[in-house]
């Protein structure tokens, strides 16, 4: 009897940890897998094994409503950001589409040619604050380290050193146990309120702070709301942007200062207007992935409800059935 | 198909059909610019007008453009050679084809004259007529006590006077732009 209330506590509390980690997909898919054993172990027990039934009956269901209350949210959220990011969206690709304009293939082998000049990179990496979206941060520290150098040294085979500022608290946690020694800064809270252009200046002067000769900024692209890209894309320093400077000779540069300024000027923007893009992206991302991933864990918390509801209607029906048996064969023996 | 996913799908098959069409329109002055270069000339601007969180003119054909450029205001008019200009706080106005005009504030930001298209990129844009000339009165007196403060303060203070002056800088440009519009 011990044994057996033993093991449907233990069921239940594995299931409440899992809601405590929050992934809500997985319960749904490993909690009837350790609920099936212990049940049948307790066939002959059956008041422990019914109440434990109804306790977990009882969490699933309340973890289905949370689960739902937050696709909830995030549908009403990724409303508002998709907007916001339609109206911006032209605003990050005008310029982008100007700097597109440099050689992109040549980049990466400008960057080896001048090797042994100690180049620096910076990746910054968006990724969200809080858990609970799917794969999109995942993804994105995937990306990131696919980058980043095995060996021990800050340097990857190329002899450019590496650098990480991360945006977010996911991707800190994600790349902090890997690559920790490559971080600079970190930012958090980011996307608490609206991401804005302000706010995102204050990031980009960090960026820049640091004059990296080239800058890869990884991010989640929203393709759909059922379809996240994980993209990096990669800006030139300002360094090697001058050096490139002549593929902007068909424009004329206009400005009271010297035109390098106005390049100078003009790369600090781009570096603003990338960023700001990247984040609106990743935020929109977030609240997509999040929406379906708890729609996910909705529908499997109501389909694991149902088949527990079976089982214990079933289960509490064979209770019924035996006391009745019971009773009338001891009547029966009576009578004789 | 889940029946929760279809407004969201709605939505991005809205934009994704907006954005095949900004795609088909920049088709459309890639043709254009074709023939323009083909010699037969065009008398329109196609401009663009972005800030960060919003969409002022998208692919509009216009008459002339007028952008506040760090040297002095320049006025676009179609077939101007390719020009990056780097905008001052100012006034852009954009002088449509039954010469109405419509005006905006700008604070800062980048104009790219592409041979097919004009993109004006700036910080924040606002309406003129949405300025309140006394609330610029009050911020301008405002950013200029900070400026006496900190520059009276010494040289520790550098940061802070520059900040100032950019606040004294753009609302004089505000006040002027206002009060020459009335």
């Amino acid at each position: 009897m011990r044994c057996a209330v033993g093991a449907g506590a233990n069921a239940v509390r594995r299931l409440g940890s899992f809601s405590g980690t929050g992934l809500g997909v997985e319960v749904a898919h490993r909690a009837p897998v350790s609920l099936e054993p212990s049940c049948r172990a307790l066939g002959g027990v059956r008041f422990a094994s019914l109440k434990a039934v109804r306790n977990r009956m009882r969490s699933i269901g309340s973890i289905g409503k949370i689960t739902k209350a937050m696709k909830m949210v995030a549908a009403a959220k990724l409303r508002g950001t998709q907007a916001r990011q339609d109206m911006s969206r032209p605003f990050a690709a005008s310029v982008r589409q100007f700097f597109g304009m440099l050689p992109a293939e040549n980049l990466s082998a400008d960057l080896k040619s001048v090797a042994s000049e100690h180049k620096r990179r910076l990746l910054v990496v968006v990724t969200s604050d809080r858990g609970l979206c799917g794969s999109v941060n995942t993804n994105v520290s995937r990306l990131v380290r696919h980058v980043l150098p095995t060996s021990g040294t800050g340097t990857s085979a190329d002899g450019i050193e590496n650098a990480i500022m991360v945006i977010g608290d996911k991707g800190r946690d994600a790349l902090q146990r890997t690559s920790a020694k490559f971080f600079t800064t970190t930012f958090r809270d980011v996307f608490k309120t609206p991401v804005s252009f302000p706010q995102t200046v204050v990031i980009a002067e960090e960026i820049l702070a640091q004059n990296p000769d080239q800058i890869i900024i990884f991010y989640n692209r929203f393709k759909s709301a059922i379809s996240q890209l994980p993209t990096q894309q990669p800006l030139l320093g300002l360094q090697l942007l001058m050096e490139n400077a002549s593929v902007f000779d068909r424009y004329e540069f206009d400005s009271d200062m010297d035109s390098s300024q106005v390049l100078v000027d003009l790369f600090e923007f781009e570096v603003a207007t990338q960023l700001y893009g990247a984040l609106l992206e990743n935020s929109t991302s977030e609240q997509a992935a999040r929406m379906s991933a708890m729609d996910n864990a909705s529908t499997n918390a109501a389909e694991m409800l149902g088949k527990l509801t079976l089982q214990y209607n079933r289960e509490r029906q064979a209770v019924i059935t035996t006391e009745l048996v019971e009773i009338v064969a001891g009547a029966s023996a009576l009578e004789k | 198909m889940q029946r929760w996913l279809r407004p969201a799908l709605n939505v991005t098959r809205q934009v994704a059909r907006r954005q095949w069409s900004a795609d088909a329109a920049t088709a459309a002055t890639e043709e254009a610019r074709a023939g323009a270069t083909a010699g037969e000339g065009t008398n329109q601007v196609t401009l663009n007008f972005f800030c960060p969180h919003m969409v002022i003119a998208r692919n509009r054909s216009v008459s002339s453009v007028i952008v506040p450029a760090s040297s002095g205001l320049m006025g676009i008019l179609p077939n101007h050679v390719p020009t990056v200009a780097q905008m001052r706080p100012g006034v852009v106005t954009i002088y449509h084809e039954d010469s109405k005009e419509e005006r905006y504030f700008v604070s800062s930001g980048f104009t790219f004259v592409h041979p097919d298209r004009t993109d004006i990129c700036a910080v924040e844009a606002v309406r003129l007529e949405d300025l309140d000339p006394e609330e610029i009165n009050k911020a301008l007196a405002e950013c200029e006590a900070k400026l006496a403060a900190a520059s009276s303060s010494g040289a520790t203070d550098a940061q802070r006077a520059a900040i100032a002056q950019i606040g004294v800088d753009v609302y004089l440009a505000m006040q002027g732009a206002v009060s020459s519009s009335r």
